[in-house]
């Protein structure tokens, strides 16, 4: 469930099929979106990089390179910026995805590794909720110059 | 994502495959087919100029690392494993840094493509350069 947060402070995008030809257009928003809401060039290049890698894994390994749904939610929090993304894919929690390791042995390895740890370093936070599918949250934390300077 | 092709002439010949345009998963495969046609038209020493792309995301690290591959005279990346190429690189990067593949990249630390290349440790595995001349000599 998403936290009670003013409509002043979240701005939405829904793709009813998306495809990897979207991500520009999801990138786009996001980038538009978080400056609307106060982030700087910095944070918000980071959320880019993370929700980009979320998306496409979504894409090619939740919907299986079949276009879905998905929902692109970002809000304005205190001292962060939060992006959540949503769809209908089966469950799939990328926060067990084991960080890169070279002691892992190969039948061990799953594909979208790389993306996930791209996602995991550009953020601050990431957590998964299984929510009749997937709601991924991610939260970069503002710079004290950037707090409460909501848009 | 467009592709523009030049030479030069550093301590041997040295071809530069220009993009332009984001490179993300949707297109990443097509740098792919592009730095693979170069090569087979016997191209041995490649400069990717990235100065006009604004994004770059994992599946652009991949499409890098799979022609460093080739160059090197490997297979490529199986294209389906992100986790396997994530080990690749690392492996790379503990093997140094490879001589047949270097990167253009505008002079902004903080763009999307640094902050990509540096986080995955990519930029310790093929040489990323600010200036056309330098990358060319580099070789």
């Amino acid at each position: 469930m998403l936290p009670d947060t003013p409509t002043s402070l979240r701005r939405s995008l829904r793709i009813p099929r998306a495809e990897l030809t979207d991500l520009a257009g999801i990138r786009g928003f996001l980038d538009a979106a978080a400056t609307d809401l106060g982030a700087d060039g910095l944070a918000i290049r980071d959320l880019v990089i993370a929700a980009n890698e979320a998306v496409a894994n979504i894409i090619r390994h939740g919907y299986r390179g079949s276009p879905g749904p998905i929902d692109v939610i970002v809000e304005r929090q205190p001292d962060a910026i939060v992006v959540r993304l949503r769809d209908e894919a089966p469950t799939f929690d990328p926060t067990t995805v084991p960080a890169p390791d070279l002691t892992v042995p190969l039948e061990e390895r799953r594909a979208g590794g790389l993306g996930v740890y791209l996602t995991r370093t550009c953020v601050d936070d990431v957590t998964h909720l299984p929510v009749g599918g997937n709601e991924l949250t991610l939260v970069k934390k503002l710079a004290a110059g950037e707090r409460g300077a909501a848009g | 994502m467009k592709f523009s092709v030049d030479h030069a002439e550093g301590s041997q010949p040295i071809t530069i495959l220009r993009l332009e345009g984001d490179l993300d998963a949707s297109n990443f495969e097509t740098v792919i087919e592009e730095g693979t046609r170069l090569h087979g038209e016997g191209t041995s020493h490649l400069l990717i100029d990235l100065r006009a792309v604004p994004f770059m995301g994992s599946s652009g690290l991949v499409a890098l690392h799979s022609l460093a591959l080739l160059l090197a005279g490997g297979a490529g990346d199986d294209l389906a494993s992100g986790w396997e190429a994530q080990h690749a690189i690392a492996r790379a990067v503990e093997g140094g840094m490879q001589s047949q593949l270097k990167v253009l990249v505008s002079p902004d630390p903080d763009s999307s493509l640094a902050r990509v290349m540096d986080r995955t440790g990519m930029n310790r595995f093929i040489e990323v350069c600010t200036d056309e001349a330098t990358a060319i000599a580099a070789f």
